[in-house]
């Protein structure tokens, strides 16, 4: 057996442990790490494929969690439905945020996704007819696909490592493809990209809003998993926590940031720590990366091959 | 032989600093033009009013003019500049340096038929036949620009020279019609020079009319039929060489400027 | 009852005192962004910051109000030079990116530092005009609110003697048009960069100080804070202080009237509509570049 046979098959065994040997507890945070690879995904494909310092991921990730909830709770929708409308309302924000964001400089491109996701928290907090305001919307009712439910741990489990998967084979297909090249390009030199001949608004605005899709899926998913969301998910430590995995796990690689995913959602859990802690630490992680770790830097800025067109086949 | 592109009173300011004062000028189907002057009179600028990099104040660019085909260039975005067929390089040398050679070449041939990102991501049959002729268009460059061996190296680490030749190679991916060359052997030894300059000649063999701004004016006055000279954002003179390069003008613009007579006369 | 004048005027004033507040808040931003080119994104938690620090020194340390926010401006002050040290120094040869992701690390480190040291239980301070207000002809002027005020024009006036009559000032405005230019006539830029990060650290001292006795304390009240900087400097025109000054004015005048009239989404929603307005009609803001004061 070579090693191309050998990681899939220690990988498929990975994904099968928690399921047999799991408590509760284990499966619980093998669930929420498929949620964070698609979110890593989700900011990987902006950042590490695209070059663009994006703070919107939670901007997305909020907007999927609070669509399915309400359509959930007021209209008891299939979530069939409601989880496509939240990848929809994703990609919606995507436009809506990238529209203007992607048209100015870059350091306004980083003020205005932050400033975006701040007023939809401040929306969410203050719409309260719709969202209850900081009281959030509770009991959620678990998935329903076209009649099927999601309820035991176990099944969740199978619906998160499905839904991971394929964000990543999603991600694999785009970037893989000549848009993806298109893509690194704008990232590599916006000026000879527009020398020749792509559009690297479009290029961009259409990776932002695939960004916006992965991310409304993951809300979709969190918000029904964890029963209950409030203005919360729209905040700034979604971001910590997902440039930490993508920076750390290589962001402009496909499985970089599915491995930085798994690690730093696993590893606050084995040290039991609290989310202030854990959002300390990640500052210091950040801080440290940003000072000592230029060449960690440098590859996020896209010094390492990435995006290499597969062959027409 | 007609005009290919004509640049009709081109006006630019910056913060009321005049960069070009109304230059007026024809390049000649499938002709090598050299656009000359000293530092500052403005070559770069006016590149960058008809490539779409710069919006000009005044002034118009027609490709192909008087023609069925004939489009105004300076009221387009630089995409669309680049789509009609007016390519261009850049003074300080750009190549998409995280990318593989032959990475590059495809990237630079990919906005031609103007796919979607959809089509692209699904790889729709068209996009994948566009992308087959591609690659074999890209094979047929590394080889004439003796890049194959480095196909699959990352592009930022070719030598400067190579980067020179690359930057060449992706401006003739999808047969330009106009080529505007920012000094395109600036800082090249002597050997690259005479290699660049044969390229230059079988480019234009092939019917791409190049444009080029240089300061190796030996090279300029080798290879170009006719020359521009501009001097603090006007048009100073024109001709052929021998009579540009005996203009007592073009000699006092240049030593005004500082430079040294030989940069006149050796290059 | 809307078309009432009493009504408008107090709408107008209100206004104003709002206003100059986010004024107060947003030029240390501004200042940094002119002078150095970069965004400091840990701007809304320097003022949290300030506010717990004033909040210690009144109730644990038991200082009067007047002392203990002369020593929290002056440890902002310090604290801002540290964090320019830290963070901007090591990185002013590299991509503003490492310059955006050190200093949101930072706000993250100091409002989960702050939390785990104060609690997420709201605080408050006591206003020392508590129970100050005026009526004039109807219309209501409260003791802090004018506070606010005065210490906006004390500020700006300060800062624009700083900027142009000082030695520093004047490095500041020549690192503000060119950085080569600066080292080559023996200005040290890192030097400049501390005395910025003191500067603008100093002023959302300040503004923390000033504004903190009007709302309750906790650990993310910063992130509002840096919403609205953000919209002031980017309207006012990135860098430029008069600009932002002025642009916080009129968002203020904007806000109070849209919420009197209006309604609180309504309010919220003006500065973030305001700003991708201005950004799409004018990508350099209304008042182009380069500090002006």
């Amino acid at each position: 057996m070579n090693r191309a046979q050998a990681i899939p098959m220690v990988a498929l065994l990975a994904l099968a442990l928690p399921l047999v040997a799991g408590s509760p507890y284990v499966l619980h945070v093998a669930i929420m790490t498929g949620f964070y690879v698609i979110l890593a995904q989700s900011l990987n494909l902006v950042l590490g494929y695209g070059g663009l310092l994006s703070l919107a991921t939670p901007a997305f990730f909020g907007m999927g969690a609070y669509v399915a909830a309400i359509l959930a709770l007021r209209f008891g929708w299939d979530s069939a439905a409601t989880f496509a409308l939240a990848a929809l309302a994703g990609v919606a924000t995507g436009i809506a945020i990238g529209f203007p964001s992607l048209r100015v400089s870059r350091h306004s491109f980083v003020i205005v996704t932050l400033s975006a996701t701040l007023l939809l928290q401040l929306v969410a907090n203050n719409w309260e007819d719709l969202t209850r305001g900081s009281l959030g919307l509770t009991n959620l009712p678990p998935p329903r696909f076209l009649g099927v439910a999601v309820r035991e741990r176990g099944e969740w489990y199978v619906l998160s490592v499905v839904a991971a998967a394929a964000v990543v084979l999603a991600t694999h297909l785009v970037v893989a493809s000549r848009f993806g090249r298109a893509l690194v390009a704008t990232r590599e030199n916006e000026q000879l990209a527009l020398a020749a001949g792509i559009n690297v608004f479009r290029t961009r605005l259409f990776a932002f809003s695939l960004s916006g899709a992965f991310a409304g899926l993951a809300g979709a998913l969190y918000a029904h998993f964890i029963t209950y969301i409030d203005p919360g998910v729209f905040g700034f430590s979604v971001s910590e926590t997902l440039l930490i995995m993508v920076i750390l796990g290589g962001s402009g690689t496909l499985w970089g940031p599915v491995g930085g995913a798994v690690v730093f959602t696993i590893l606050p859990e084995v040290l039991r720590l609290t989310p202030e802690i854990r959002s300390l630490v990640y500052g210091i992680i950040l801080l440290v990366i940003v000072l000592y770790r230029p060449a960690g830097l440098a590859t996020w800025l896209g010094r390492r091959r990435t995006a290499g067109a597969a062959p027409p086949a | 032989m007609s005009p290919i592109l004509r640049i009709e009173g081109i006006v630019k300011t910056y913060r009321g600093v005049t960069a070009l004062d109304g230059v007026t000028l024809e390049v000649a189907g499938g002709s090598i033009t050299g656009l000359i002057g000293p530092n500052g009179s403005g070559k770069t600028t006016l590149f960058d009013c008809i490539s779409g990099f710069q919006r000009r104040d005044a002034g118009q660019a027609w490709l192909s003019p008087g023609g069925p085909t004939a489009v105004e260039l300076t009221s387009l975005p630089a995409v669309r500049v680049a789509r009609a067929g007016v390519r261009r390089t850049f003074q300080q040398l750009k190549v998409f340096a995280g990318l593989s050679v032959r990475d590059n070449l495809l990237t630079a041939a990919q906005s031609g038929p103007g796919y979607s990102a959809f089509e692209e991501v699904l790889r729709v049959p068209q996009v994948r036949r566009h992308e087959r002729l591609m690659r074999e268009r890209a094979a047929a460059m590394l080889e004439e620009f003796a890049l194959a061996a480095h196909a699959e190296q990352l592009a930022g680490t070719l030598s400067y020279g190579q980067k020179k030749l690359l930057e060449l190679a992706m401006a003739l991916m999808t047969d330009p019609k106009v080529l505007l060359l920012d000094e395109p052997v600036a800082g090249v030894n002597p050997t690259l020079i005479e290699a660049l300059k044969q390229h230059l000649v079988r480019v234009r063999d092939r019917g791409v009319t190049l444009l080029i701004v240089e300061h190796n004016l030996k090279l300029v006055f080798d290879l170009c039929e006719r020359i521009f000279v501009l001097d603090g954002g006007r048009l100073l003179t024109s001709g052929p060489p021998d009579e540009v390069a005996h203009d007592p003008r073009v000699l006092e613009a240049y030593l005004g400027a500082g430079a040294r007579r030989e940069a006149l006369l050796d290059g | 009852m809307l078309t009432d004048p009493v009504f408008l005027a107090q709408l107008a004033a209100n206004g104003v005192a709002v206003g100059l507040g986010y004024a107060l808040a947003a030029i240390g931003l501004a200042l940094v962004f002119g002078i150095l080119g970069q965004v400091n994104f840990a701007h809304g938690e320097l003022y949290m910051l300030a506010a717990f620090v004033l909040f210690w020194a009144t109730a644990q340390l038991g200082l009067p109000y007047a002392a203990a926010a002369l020593l929290t401006v002056a440890l902002m002050a310090g604290a801002g030079a540290v964090l320019a040290q830290v963070v901007i120094v090591p990185n002013l040869d590299r991509s503003f990116e490492s310059v955006i992701l050190g200093t949101l690390a930072v706000a993250v480190i100091l409002q989960n530092a702050v939390r785990l040291t104060f609690g997420a239980t709201p605080l408050d301070i006591a206003s020392p005009l508590e129970g100050v207000t005026f009526d004039v002809g109807g219309v209501l002027l409260f003791g802090q609110r004018l506070l606010v005020c005065a210490v906006f024009v004390v500020a700006y006036a300060g800062l624009a003697a700083l900027l142009r009559f000082s030695a520093i000032g004047r490095a500041m405005r020549a690192m503000s048009q060119n950085r080569d230019a600066c080292v080559m006539v023996g200005i040290d830029p890192r030097s400049v960069t501390r005395w910025t990060g003191a500067l603008g650290a100093a002023l959302v001292g300040l503004a923390g100080v000033a504004i903190a006795p009007l709302f309750d304390l906790y650990p993310n009240m910063g992130t509002e804070v840096v919403f609205k900087s953000f919209a002031v400097v980017i309207i006012g025109g990135m860098g430029n202080v008069a600009g932002a000054a002025l642009a916080g004015l009129v968002l203020g005048l904007a806000e109070s009237f849209a919420g009197g009239l209006g309604s609180a989404v309504l309010r919220e929603g003006i500065a973030f509509t305001v700003m991708i307005a201005m950004l799409l009609a004018r990508p350099q803001g209304l008042f182009g570049r380069s500090v002006r004061v």
